[in-house]
Order: C-alpha cells, then structure tokens, then sequence
C-alpha cells in the first residue's frame, strides 16, 4: 500500500505507539480488502467495548486492558469523533434491584471509558444517532462503526463510510484516516435488488413499527445486496427514516440502501442502479410486513413489565407524540417505561415540558444508553431477568429475541397503551 | 515427513505452529465461539463442542460484525485462541481481531486451504512471511514441520 509522508511517521511511532498499532490495523484491513491507500476522513464514530458490551466481571476488565493499549501514548482524536451508547445506565440498573456491588462494577467501567475518551476529545454524545448533533454532507468520508450511522449517512446523507468494526473505527478516529474501499469507491455504491411496494400498502400511513418492518423484512431478503426502495414517500421524517435504516442493520449485512427520491445519489431508479440492471425484484405487501410483526413477537405472556421506546434514540417529535399519549395517564406500579435518548436533545424537550409530562406519569427518560443490547443475557446478573419487555422498534427486538427475553414488537400508542394497563392488548 | 509449503499473504504478524482444526463454516468469534471456554457452539457447525484453543484454525472466511474482533481478543486474553489462523478469504474483522489479539494470520494462499490441509495435520503459519507449512498427520516423526 502507498503511504504519505505523515502515514509513514505514523508507523514509525512517532506519534507513539497506540497510533502506530492504529495505523498498522487499518493497513492490514485496507490489504485485505486490496485498497491502494488510505484516505483522510473528516469524521469519526467509534464505539466502546468498555461501555456498550462488557460493564462487569473479567470481561470488562479485559475490554479496559484493550482500550488501554490501542490508546497508549495517543494524545487527541484527529478528527471530530461521536461516540455510541452505553450499555445499561446504573440508575436502570438500581430500579430493577441489581447487586450494589455489581453496579458499582458497572460505574468503573463506565468512568474509565468517559474520562479516555474525553481526553482524546471525543464529542460525547453518547448516541446512535449522532447526526442529530454532529451531521454530515453528501461526498464527505467518514470512519466508524455501528451499523445504523453507516446506514444513514449513506443512505440519507451521502456520506461514503465502511461498516468497520469496533476496533478499526477506533483507529479511525486515532489517525483520521480509513482505507479506500468498499463505500468510499462511487461504483459500490449502487443498487441491486428492486424493491417494490404491493397496491395493498400505504406507505403514507405508516406507523413508526410498519417502517421498522418493512426494513427488518427486507433485510432478510437482500441479505448482503444493497437495496433501492421504489415508492416511499418523498416527505419521509428523520424519525421515519431513522426507523427504516436501523432494523436493516440487524437483518442484513449492508452498508447501504437508495430510497428513490430520498437518497441523493437516487434522484431516479437509474441513477441507483448506476445504469444497470437489478439482480432480482422483490414485491412486499400487507401480509409480508405482518409476518415481521409476528416473527419479532418471541413473547407469550400478556404481562409487561418493561416497555422501552427510542432504538434508535427518539427525535423531538417522537417525544412530543410520546407526551401526548401519556398525558394525563399513570404508568402501572411496579412497570418500567424508559425513553432513550441522546443528552442535548433530553434538555430541550425537559425545556418543552414534555419530560415532565413523562416522568410525571411515571416514565423515565434516559439519555445516552443503548435499548437494543440493555438485556442481553450477557449483561443481566446471575439470578435476574427482565421480564417481558414491549418495544416498537425492530432492531431491540430482533437481540432481545435471539436473548432468550420475551417481546412484542407493535406500535407506538400499543406499547404506551401496554405500559399503563400492564397488560400487552395488541390490535 | 512428508511436507509443503503454501504461499499467500500475511494479515497478522507471528509464527505458530501446532494441530489444524479444519472446517468449511464461516466463523464468527462473538456468536459461533463460547469466548471464555473456546468451543464451537453454532448448532450447524460439524464442528460443534470442539475446542479451538491452541488449534492453528483454518475456516473459509469470518462472518463477525462491529464487535467480532472483540470476541476474538477475549477468547486470547482468556487463554483459549487458537494459535494461529488460516482463511481462504479474509473478513476484515477476522484481520482485526487476529492483529488486536496478536495471533498469526494467513489468507489468500496459491492452493485452496480447505482442500489439501485436513483436522489433525501439524502446521506451521508465518504471518511475516505469508506462508504455511504443512506436515500431513501420521508422517510427522517428531511433531515438527521440517
């Protein structure tokens, strides 16, 4: 691989020897891919194994061991990086009664993470949505890990990134630079595979859980060819869109998808398939998108004990709508309802009353934790669990299910509707 | 003693050399590896319940996402990696966990792998050099790839 002058001193260890270890692993990547050479990246977002994967026990100590060495003599970020949630906020972890001392484990953990990062620079937003605080233009390359970002800012934004893996977009984010591959490169960027809405779907009236089905559905029928999507309204939301990118990051390997007319480089159906021809067309209708509804149902007891909205973390107007279904109404005793979402966009809506309105029917709202990996068995005491859990968002549902946790995947006034009477009443 | 050399490219660096564990699943080092015991746990995997700790590890390519390499590092920091590892096609994040966890790694070599090294055979990977040495099992008069 060719390397600059400034990547040279990089391997050498001039900037020491976490930037040297960085750059040697993104060349490696880079190699294996036959990229010819790296390119500068005018952002980054990274994830930590530390805070989102391993709070406890050898793991999380082996994870800070980790982060520990691939950071050694790193001084700063060289570019603007975001950060993804955390696991499981203590204060969560309090109501449902775990150990003291297996919080407190939690809380090193998570200060070892908060204080590395910030010494390097990092933008601390603590989210999966970081395009709400730090977004990007069309043409921009970015690095980074976590499939629904990558999802996004290629498909919504036009931003070229990879789905890298946790350590590669640290490196990323320490060297500010990524190899030229895959996303980075115009001609990997254009559809495969049709996708087409059946006359008996409206996608003007979808709700927020029909596009998480759509998109979980049509994961699974992609599999690792990226999609464009005919049909979808032209005056889609974020929170729409953030709802139809996130589920195919689960039940599909892909970077990216073209929703024609939404998607920049998608002006025109041409325009997404780059002037070729799709390797196959697939049709979804109404009994496609119910057959997600049910397969994402692992639950079989009507009883809730946890209803969790904002995977990903919840807009402005989803916290408003939120308010309004609760308003007025008391959550059941002894129910947990958490909203996640991101810090700067949780004080605006506490200045909007509509954390009030929450908190005052009994609900919390979290910024800054991942609902999608919360109750993975892995990260649950010996001797609890969390019960039945109802959310409206695919992707938590899909690692919730394969954690041997029982859900239901249905609406959002459904889940809200679950939370106040305790009981799942699905339509 | 009868032995051969493949040649192909180096993704992490290191020389190991011990038994092979051979299959034809891709490998995810987060879902299809219990990552504090070592065993393959994937119910479709023919290889389930068999330790890849100390094995040099050949596979056709790694199935892992975000968090894979991570796996990868645990299963070394827990003393169960393998000691080497040998794809036909490298996946990224095999690459990454392989270099994060300091363990040997070959790929893209000039015979396919799957084909003529088999579970048992004692072999040799230099991730510097980019090659493997194989000595097929039973031929071997002292363990060593000569």
């Amino acid at each position: 691989m060719k390397l600059t002058a400034d990547e040279e001193r990089m391997l050498a260890g001039e900037s020491g020897p976490g930037v040297q270890r960085a750059i040697e692993l993104l060349i490696a990547v880079g190699e294996a891919y036959e990229a010819e050479k790296l390119i500068d990246i005018s952002s980054s977002h990274i994830l930590s194994p530390e805070m989102q994967f391993w709070n406890t026990g050898q793991l999380s100590r082996w994870s800070r061991e980790l982060v520990a060495e691939s950071v050694e003599g790193a001084t700063h970020f060289r570019v603007p990086v975001t950060i993804n949630p955390i696991f499981l906020e203590p204060a969560i972890a309090e109501r449902l009664g775990y150990p003291e001392s297996y919080i407190e484990e939690m809380r090193q953990s998570l200060a070892f993470g908060r204080e590395t990062y910030a010494r390097l620079g990092v933008i601390p937003t603590y989210t999966c949505c970081p395009f709400y605080i730090h977004p990007l233009r069309q043409g921009e390359h970015s690095g980074g890990a976590e499939s629904l970002v990558v999802l996004f800012n290629n498909s919504v934004l036009g931003v070229m990134v990879n789905r890298e893996s946790g350590p590669t977009a640290l490196a990323t984010a320490l060297t500010g630079k990524t190899p030229l591959y895959g996303m980075h490169l115009p001609e990997n960027r254009y559809g495969r595979v049709l996708v087409e809405l059946k006359d008996d779907l409206d996608p003007g009236a979808f709700t927020y859980a029909d596009y998480n089905a759509l998109s979980y559905g049509v994961g699974k029928m992609v599999v690792d060819k990226i999609p464009v999507f005919l049909g979808l309204p032209q005056n889609m939301s974020i929170t729409q869109l953030k709802y139809l990118c996130a589920p195919l990051g689960v039940s599909a390997g892909i970077p990216m998808f073209h929703a024609v007319g939404i998607t920049p480089e998608a002006p025109t159906v041409e325009a997404a398939l780059g002037g070729g021809k799709p390797e196959m067309s697939i049709e979804v209708g109404r009994k496609e998108i119910n057959q997600v509804f049910e397969e994402l149902c692992s639950a079989t007891e009507l009883k809730i004990d946890y209803v969790f909205l904002g995977c990903p973390h919840v807009t402005i107007p989803e916290m408003k709508e939120i308010a309004t279904l609760l308003q007025g109404k008391k959550i059941k005793s002894g129910l947990l309802l958490v909203v996640g979402i991101t810090e700067p966009l949780r004080l605006l809506a506490r200045e909007m009353g509509l954390v009030d309105i929450i908190e005052n029917s009994g609900g919390m709202v979290v910024s800054g934790m991942c609902s999608a990996g919360s109750f993975l068995r892995r990260g649950v005491p010996e001797g609890f669990h969390v019960g039945v859990v109802a959310t409206n968002a695919a992707k938590a549902a899909h690692y919730l299910k394969a954690g041997g946790v029982q859900v239901w995947f249905g609406t959002m006034p459904e889940c809200i509707n679950a939370a106040v009477t305790g009981k799942w009443e699905a339509a | 003693m009868e032995s051969f050399t493949l040649k192909g490219r180096g993704a992490s660096k290191g020389v190991a050399e011990g038994e092979a564990l051979l299959t034809h699943d891709a490998i995810s080092f987060l879902s299809d590896i219990s990552i504090t015991e070592g065993i393959i746990t994937s119910p479709q995997s023919r290889c389930k319940g068999q330790s890849v700790s100390g094995k040099i590890l050949i596979f056709p390519t790694g199935r892992g996402s975000t968090a894979d390499p991570y796996g990868f590092y645990m299963l070394k920091k827990a003393g169960k990696a393998p000691k080497a590892v040998i794809n036909v096609d490298a996946n990224p994040t095999t690459v990454a966990g392989a270099i994060i966890s300091n363990t040997p790694m070959v790929y893209k070599l000039d015979r396919n792998p799957l084909d003529v090294i088999e579970t048992g055979d004692h072999v040799l990977v230099d991730g510097n050099k980019g090659i493997v040495i194989i000595t097929k099992k039973g031929r071997a008069n002292d363990g060593r790839a000569s």
